[in-house]
């Protein structure tokens, strides 16, 4: 026959021609063609890393590529097209099987891929099809005896439709053996979800090629192209019920497109029975996928007002914790005061010369009272600081002689438990522009402070250096050290460190956080270095000069 | 960047998908290296499925 006389249209596009034999073709594939790479993009730029995204995108991207060939087979007149399309759909087709059996496997492994063993397994099936999909054992020839455009299928089809149902009970199996070895309900019903949906539409697809084989009516294999939407519906509820795929906000946007495109694709229905058919499975999915989209923007909703009433509470909450601590820590400040005062008198002999015991009494209180006022000053600090009520008076002083003075008044403290406090100060100008008391009582007294508190024994050595226009304070001791652990929290609000609070159970835990804090505002750096547990620590003070 | 095992593995599964499609492509479109059958009493079996699907009478002659 001569190829001219069937009076062939030539396709655009490959796909858009008179040539094919029913329009209901043009719905049944291009409104699935772009759901499903719609699904592939969205899947893939959600969550690229994730072994399951992956794999729905590479059978969602097989799924569309299989659709585009069939549709060029449907509309196109060139034989050598025809030819190399009709034989590069088989590799196509059993890839969206296997890529589906792959996504049952991670889904029914918690996120981990098949065994190497079964991917072998999977990817031998593919060996006869990538060597033989060229030669005529797939396509035996073109038949040019009538105006069809058909070529003649080969004994390779055979096995593809073989390995296909193979394919399809393997994925069964490991639904089955998934679900009873899962004890997690949701983990369980995600996986029934996904892996139904999945052998449905295998099971859809691959009866359409049985059909083929034994009904002879060529209209059913259009219906095998449903199984896509089914798929997608079984997906869809999975991501919003399990956020498989993570999927939940980007699925609203999602649905509301790919139901545009499936009422988009009844434009190219042109007759009325195929319409009506069409409408009536068109209306099924919008009703479907609505009820879904509905019911997660009004969760989205329900769940949002909750929070922000949540979160309304918690900050009026908050806010009055923060008062009445603000409130308490003003009232026991001023009782310590008053006692620190009265303690004070006794040892300095203002109400005439005590008895040497009490005058020990008294001096063992003054110290403990001293203590509980720098702690009630360090909540009080650091209450300010949150509230941003905190304020420096700045003004020009000298830092070398501030560290002098903190360290000499700590010398006491240290002497009573055996630690020798060395200085290493060196010459020169020191003068920087700051906040004299807050830097002396929060840096540099609760730097040395907390070394004598850690050090059991040894010494500390403060040095104090200057380098072009930054100083550099340092307080190195030799005590208990701090972890690994204890040095991600250091100079955190209530960043108490497991071991360290060990060794000082006084310990506010707001010291550091405000040194920071201090330091920030002085432009100025602060770090802690140590080797690790037992092992000394140094903490490190720059400043810029003024 | 190195890859890792499941990555080696994929693009090998690639690059043989790949080589089929180039496969298919030189023979059958830039050699068209296959068979016209133009007689109906040489054609093998598998086509008269084929014709019996479609239908004759779908056929726009």
């Amino acid at each position: 026959m001569d190829p001219l006389s069937c009076g062939w249209d030539a396709a655009q596009y490959l796909i858009f021609s008179e040539n094919v034999f029913a329009p209901l073709i043009y719905y049944s594939h291009l409104g699935p063609l772009l759901v499903s790479l719609l699904i592939g993009v969205a899947v893939l730029f959600n969550n690229p890393s994730a072994t399951i995204n992956r794999t729905l995108a590479v059978l969602s991207g097989a799924f569309a590529l299989w659709v585009y060939f069939d549709l060029i087979l449907w509309a196109s007149e060139k034989q050598e097209f025809i030819m190399f399309f009709w034989s590069a759909i088989v590799p196509v087709e059993l890839l969206i099987y296997a890529a589906g059996w792959y996504l049952v496997c991670v889904l029914a492994n918690h996120g981990s891929q098949p065994s190497n063993f079964e991917k072998i397994v999977a990817a031998i099936s593919f060996v006869p099809i990538f060597l033989l999909a060229h030669t005529s054992y797939n396509l035996l020839g073109y038949d040019l005896t009538n105006c069809d455009r058909a070529a003649i299928e080969g004994p390779l089809i055979q096995y593809l439709y073989i390995v296909e149902l193979l394919f399809i009970l393997w994925t069964v199996a490991i639904l089955v053996g998934g679900y009873r070895r899962m004890q997690n309900t949701a983990e369980r019903t995600q996986l029934l979800t996904v892996g139904l949906g999945v052998i449905i539409f295998l099971s859809i697809f691959t009866a359409g090629n049985i059909t083929l084989i034994f009904e002879l009516d060529w209209s059913y294999e259009q219906y095998k192209l449903f199984g896509m939407p089914i798929l997608v519906g079984f997906i869809t509820y999975s991501a919003i019920r399990f956020k498989t795929f993570d999927l939940k906000i980007f699925t609203a946007q999602a649905l509301v497109i790919a139901t545009s495109i499936l009422v988009l694709s009844l434009l190219f229905i042109r007759t009325i029975e195929n319409v009506r058919l069409v409408t009536i499975v068109t209306f099924f999915l919008i009703a479907v996928l609505g009820l879904i989209l509905i019911r997660n923007v009004r969760r989205e909703i329900e769940q949002r007002e909750l929070i922000q009433i949540q979160e309304q509470k918690l900050e009026a909450i908050n806010q009055q914790q923060e008062s009445l601590l603000h409130f308490i820590s003003h009232e026991v400040k001023g009782f310590l005061t008053e006692g620190q005062n009265a303690f004070a008198g006794i040892v300095e002999g203002d109400f005439g010369k005590p008895p040497e015991k009490v005058r020990g009494v008294a001096q063992i209180a003054l110290g403990k009272m001293r203590s509980g006022v720098s702690t009630v000053m360090d909540i009080l600090d650091a209450s300010n600081l949150k509230k941003g009520t905190m304020q420096y008076k700045l003004a020009p002083f000298d830092l070398k002689q501030a560290i002098t003075t903190v360290t000499q008044d700590l010398t006491i403290a240290a002497s009573a438990k055996g630690i020798t406090i060395e200085t290493s100060l060196a010459e020169g100008d020191f003068k920087i522009e700051g906040d004299e008391e807050k830097m002396k009582r929060h840096v540099i007294r609760n730097l040395v402070d907390n070394s004598i508190k850690y050090t059991p024994q040894g010494n500390i050595l403060v040095s104090l250096t200057r380098t072009g226009n930054m100083m550099r304070f340092e307080v190195k001791d030799s005590g208990v050290g701090i972890t690994t652990e204890d040095m991600k929290h250091l100079f955190t609000e209530g960043g108490h460190g497991k071991d360290s609070i060990k060794t000082n159970v006084n310990s506010t835990s707001y010291g550091l956080f405000v040194a920071k804090s201090v330091v920030d505002a002085h432009k100025g750096k602060i770090w802690a270095e140590s080797d690790g547990q037992g092992k000394g620590s140094t903490f490190v003070v720059e400043l810029p000069a003024t | 960047m190195r890859l890792s095992p499941t990555g080696i593995q994929f693009y090998i599964f690639a690059l043989a998908f790949a080589a089929s499609f180039v496969a298919m492509w030189t023979t059958l479109v830039v050699h068209r290296e296959y068979a016209i059958f133009t007689d109906e009493e040489t054609l093998p079996a598998s086509t008269d499925i084929f014709s019996s699907i479609i239908g004759e009478d779908e056929v726009e002659e």
